[in-house]
């Protein structure tokens, strides 16, 4: 199993992601379908999941809407049209990263 | 297998407990928790409730719901300051600018009329009563709040604490003023009356407006209020 210390940090862009692709999302939902993407690799805690929804919905990223679902309320998140373009920055700030991690772990490189 | 209204409502009681005070942040730590039970029920449907609770609260780890709770308080407080911003840019438009404009003059006229010796304390003598006044204001509407025995919501909270607190902190703000209008200098009195009028609205805005409009900020800002 990785290390979810090198996860740290791309919580974000992860629900950002996972909304653009699926529309709205409540929280549960967000936890279940990424441990299902991951095939358990990546378990995003409760504890860090809520404030990072919070925080991109402070941050104008994510806008909200409440439903009535069994018994009680449910709080749905989706992407404001800042959060979709957002989105697109934070996946090529990723994508770069990913390329540079490569191009630094890669069998090839060597000093010389 | 679905969770009792009852059992919902334990649910609301647990987050209560666990220091949880609002009913917006309850709201979804409910549904969160409902969820990860009902999902325990689906593989194993004997297992008793307060032990599904037990091991989905867990998941939260060792501090429970604190970082939950911290984190939307510090941002509930920057909303606050940006629901601030938003009334005083509001109050920056004809026909109020015009009144504030008006007292700005009038009242460094005043000042200006007055004895040096005397300008300080005359300006902080109008601080002060405007301090006091607004404080006492706060004060009747906090009582009003809590006497309330609605559901908690931390945007309420938020308004209604802050009120008498930033009129107590205006008061140190308030001290150095005789200090600096003992120079006579006639740019850094107008400095000083200007402030004095700009910090007169901002407390009107927290204690008079923003508290009087509460119901309404509520609506734009939960979605859930509808739902009461």
């Amino acid at each position: 199993m990785g290390s979810s210390k090198l996860y740290k940090g791309s919580l974000n862009t992860i629900i950002l992601k996972l909304l653009e692709e699926q529309g709205k999302m409540y929280g549960y939902e967000i936890t279940q379908k990424v441990k299902l993407l991951t095939k358990g690799e990546l378990k995003i805690t409760e504890g860090a999941l809520y404030p990072a929804l919070h925080k991109l919905e402070a941050e104008g990223l994510l806008d909200v809407e409440v439903a009535k679902v069994d018994n009680r309320l449910r709080k749905y998140y989706k992407l404001t049209e800042q959060g979709e373009k957002e989105t697109i920055n934070r996946l090529a700030e990723l994508e770069e990263f990913i390329r540079s991690m490569q191009n630094l772990v890669s069998p090839n490189w060597s000093i010389k | 297998m679905k969770l009792t209204q009852d059992q919902v409502q334990e649910l609301y009681g647990f987050t209560r407990q666990h220091y949880v005070e609002h009913y917006d942040l309850q709201t979804e730590l409910v549904d969160h928790i409902s969820n990860g039970i009902e999902e325990q029920w689906q593989k194993n449907p004997q297992l008793p409730f307060k032990e599904a609770l037990n091991k989905e609260f867990k998941k939260f780890g060792i501090f429970g719901f604190m970082d939950v709770i911290a984190q939307k308080q510090k941002l509930m407080k920057k909303r606050y300051w940006k629901l601030i911003l938003r009334f005083y840019k509001e109050f920056l438009k004809l026909p109020t600018l015009a009144i504030i404009l008006t007292v700005i003059l009038c009242l460094f006229a005043i000042i200006r009329s007055i004895p040096i010796a005397y300008r300080g304390y005359t300006l902080q003598g109008v601080l002060f009563l405007t301090a006091i006044t607004f404080f006492l204001y706060a004060v009747k509407n906090k009582k009003k709040y809590k006497s309330r025995n609605n559901k908690r919501w931390l945007l309420e909270d938020v308004i209604f604490q802050w009120g008498d607190t930033l009129q107590i902190v205006l008061f140190f703000y308030y001290y150095p003023f005789g200090v600096l209008t003992r120079t006579a200098n006639v740019y850094i009195e107008f400095a000083l009356v200007v402030c004095t009028v700009c910090a007169a609205v901002l407390g009107y805005i927290m204690v008079g407006i923003i508290p009087k409009k509460a119901e309404l900020l509520l609506e734009e800002t939960y979605p859930e209020y509808k739902f009461l």
